[in-house]
């Protein structure tokens, strides 16, 4: 196998040395690492069709990588299976400026996504995670995960307009407009297969390149912190503004996020006497003084509306203030942005409960998971975003762990257990779905829709060599 | 009239010029290397977001040689509130202590939290005393004192203050 794909990529692309596949057998979460046989490195869609071609004749697990940096354990490989690094496939193919898209490969990051715009001036913009700033922008993309401009236009497996893939037998596919015209403008009119690739954790395909829709940038932009102290009133300032339709993005993160960016790594789970409960960052977008103006009378008149509830409320507190008065801060100031108190935090664990849910269910989540996170000894460290304006959002525990240490490790795994049974049963549908939870979520997923999951899957991969173990496969 | 609050260190009202100018006249080197390990926050894992906040500004100028030089000089505590949070400084020979509550102080400050930002990043402390957005009690000679402890300076090492993306 080793010279069959050295034969394809060259001997230095191919790894096997134990040190070299270390990196490759685990990610952040509490998943436990497996070994690979093999870290293969391509750097163009032929070697991608290649490789999977012989993977399908040797019948060897195959599953793609970039980052890593999902918080699931899906990019950890099958037993004995090959990883497929695609971190060198990075070139930015297009940005279309008048159409306002891009064409890029899995290996482009959000640093250089942004780079790129920012180099040659282009006035769109895109969205960025909380992941770290050499996160995969396609891996997000597929995968369905968030950003800070999910409020306006949902996850980001809604901006795709088009894909290319290689099949399970190395063939290559292009979906959306792209199939006919040299534009990748969307996913319409054709019969949208997208979906068929959208969700599915690369065990369909493997997806080589990808058009996704940008944004305008605007030229002013702001981001003000909102101090809040009670779930009800954090989230009822949340849904009306959603309803204004002003805000880019609208994030709420729980009391222990500020105290872990200030240093504080493992904060006592209860809140002091006294302070804030939740944090708003609210992001405004304009093109003129007056935009602004008009936008942050409405966010105050918001605010005010809901303080005379009875909910106590601060008031709006621009980025550049609390910056100076704490650098530690600045983790929120620019985006992509690298949580250290997440990332590298000595334990190197860092693990979630991340969900799609009912804005109108928040609190409700918020206090059962917050019960939950306590009585495990964990601070509830709670993230949350309102989505594709306020007809869902995102809720999330977040916990970060020591991974040397087995005994935490059991206790983190016990934690997400809860956790997911009571989002479950609370409405909430957990994203970038590891394969432990899948299998808890089975017996409840609708059988229609397995059933119809399943003969998919077969007709895509009827060796069951793409990415195995993830959903059930 | 002031307020008469017992300072937990009795001798402390008014700290000594003396003290300041022959701190400042210390190589810096060893004192800036030592600067975040002269603000002692006390019970860090239940302290509260004001300490934290007040620990960063406290931090970032002890840095400074003569401002350290003036925390190290006073002999005083302050409590502070913010909303609902208070906090005591208390300033001693070994440095800045932070503890979450109200404990006994020679000066007291206190506002809603925008309004404590907006003094110590530069907007002043009469108007908002003015306003009644910023009240103060105790020795206020103490607090003009402190106030450039806990005022936030440049930091050279801050992204741009451009726009967030």
């Amino acid at each position: 196998m080793k010279a069959a794909l050295a034969a394809i990529v060259g001997a230095d692309n191919v790894l096997d040395a134990a040190p070299d596949l270390a990196p490759y057998r685990e990610d952040y979460c509490e998943a436990d690492p497996v070994d690979p046989s093999l870290v293969v490195l391509a750097t163009k869609t032929e070697e991608v069709q290649a490789i999977v071609r012989l993977c399908a004749e040797r019948q060897t697990p195959i599953t793609p990588r970039v980052a890593g940096s999902n918080v699931g354990g899906l990019a950890l490989p099958a037993p004995g299976g090959l990883v497929l690094d695609l971190t060198r496939m990075n070139r930015i193919v297009s940005v279309d400026e008048a159409d306002m898209y891009a064409v890029i490969e899995p290996g482009v990051t959000q640093a250089d996504l942004k780079r790129h715009l920012v180099e040659h001036d282009i006035p769109l913009t895109f969205g960025f995670s909380l992941a770290p700033p050499d996160t995969s922008v396609l891996a997000n993309c597929l995968l369905g995960g968030l950003t800070n401009r999910s409020l306006k236009y949902g996850d980001q497996s809604q901006w795709v307009s088009g894909l290319e893939v290689v099949l399970s037998d190395g063939s290559l596919v292009r979906t959306g407009s792209w199939a006919l015209s040299d534009s990748a403008f969307g996913l319409v009119p054709f019969p949208d297969v997208s979906g068929l690739f959208l969700g599915w954790q690369a065990t369909t395909g493997i997806t080589t390149r990808m058009a996704f829709q940008l944004w305008p940038r605007h030229p002013l932009n702001k981001r003000l912190f909102v101090l809040t102290y009670s779930a009800h009133g954090t989230f009822e300032a949340v849904r009306r503004l959603c309803r204004t339709e002003l805000c880019d993005d609208i994030g709420g993160l729980s009391w222990p996020s500020a105290k872990m960016m200030m240093g504080v790594k493992h904060p006592y789970p209860e809140p002091a006497s006294g302070e804030p409960t939740f944090f708003l960052y609210v992001d405004l977008t304009a093109g003129s003084e007056a935009e602004m103006s008009l936008k942050e009378r409405t966010l105050e008149q918001t605010l005010a509306d809901v303080r005379h509830l009875g909910e106590r409320i601060e008031e709006p507190l621009d980025v550049a203030t609390l910056l100076r008065v704490n650098p530690a801060l600045g983790a929120f100031a620019e985006f992509p942005v690298e949580l250290e108190f997440l990332t590298n935090h000595g334990g190197g664990g860092l693990t979630w409960i991340g969900t799609y849910g009912p804005l109108s269910r928040f609190e409700d989540g918020i206090a059962a998971g917050t019960e939950i996170m306590v009585r495990h000894g964990f601070p509830p460290l709670i993230v949350t975003r309102p989505m594709r304006g306020g007809h869902y959002g995102v809720l999330r525990f977040v916990a970060i762990f020591d991974k040397k240490d087995a005994a935490e490790i059991e206790r983190v795994k016990k934690l997400n257990l809860e956790l997911l049974e009571m989002v479950t049963a609370k409405g909430f549908v957990m994203y970038k779905t590891p394969p432990w939870a899948w299998e808890k979520l089975r017996g409840r997923i609708d059988p229609g829709l397995l059933a119809l999951m399943e003969r998919t899957k077969r007709m895509l991969d009827p060796l069951g060599i793409m990415n195995p173990g993830k959903l059930g496969y | 009239m002031p307020d008469r609050s017992t300072a937990r260190e009795p001798h402390a009202d008014e700290p000594s010029v003396g003290a300041d100018r022959a701190l400042a006249r210390r190589p810096a080197e060893p004192l800036a290397a030592r600067a975040a390990e002269l603000v002692i926050l006390h019970e860090p894992e239940r302290m509260n977001l004001l300490g934290l906040l007040m620990r960063g500004l406290l931090a970032a100028n002890l840095e400074e040689p003569a401002l350290r030089a003036r925390a190290l000089g006073l002999r005083a505590s302050i409590h502070v509130r913010a909303g609902d949070m208070h906090v005591t400084l208390r300033f001693a020979e070994d440095g800045v202590h932070i503890s979450a509550g109200a404990e006994a102080s020679n000066a007291r400050v206190s506002g809603d939290m925008k309004a404590l930002l907006g003094v110590v990043t530069g907007a002043g402390m009469i108007g908002p005393v003015l306003r009644g957005r910023v009240r103060i009690g105790g020795n206020p000679f103490l607090l003009l004192r402190v106030l450039p402890l806990i005022r936030a300076r440049a930091h050279a090492s801050l992204p741009p203050a451009k726009e967030p993306s």
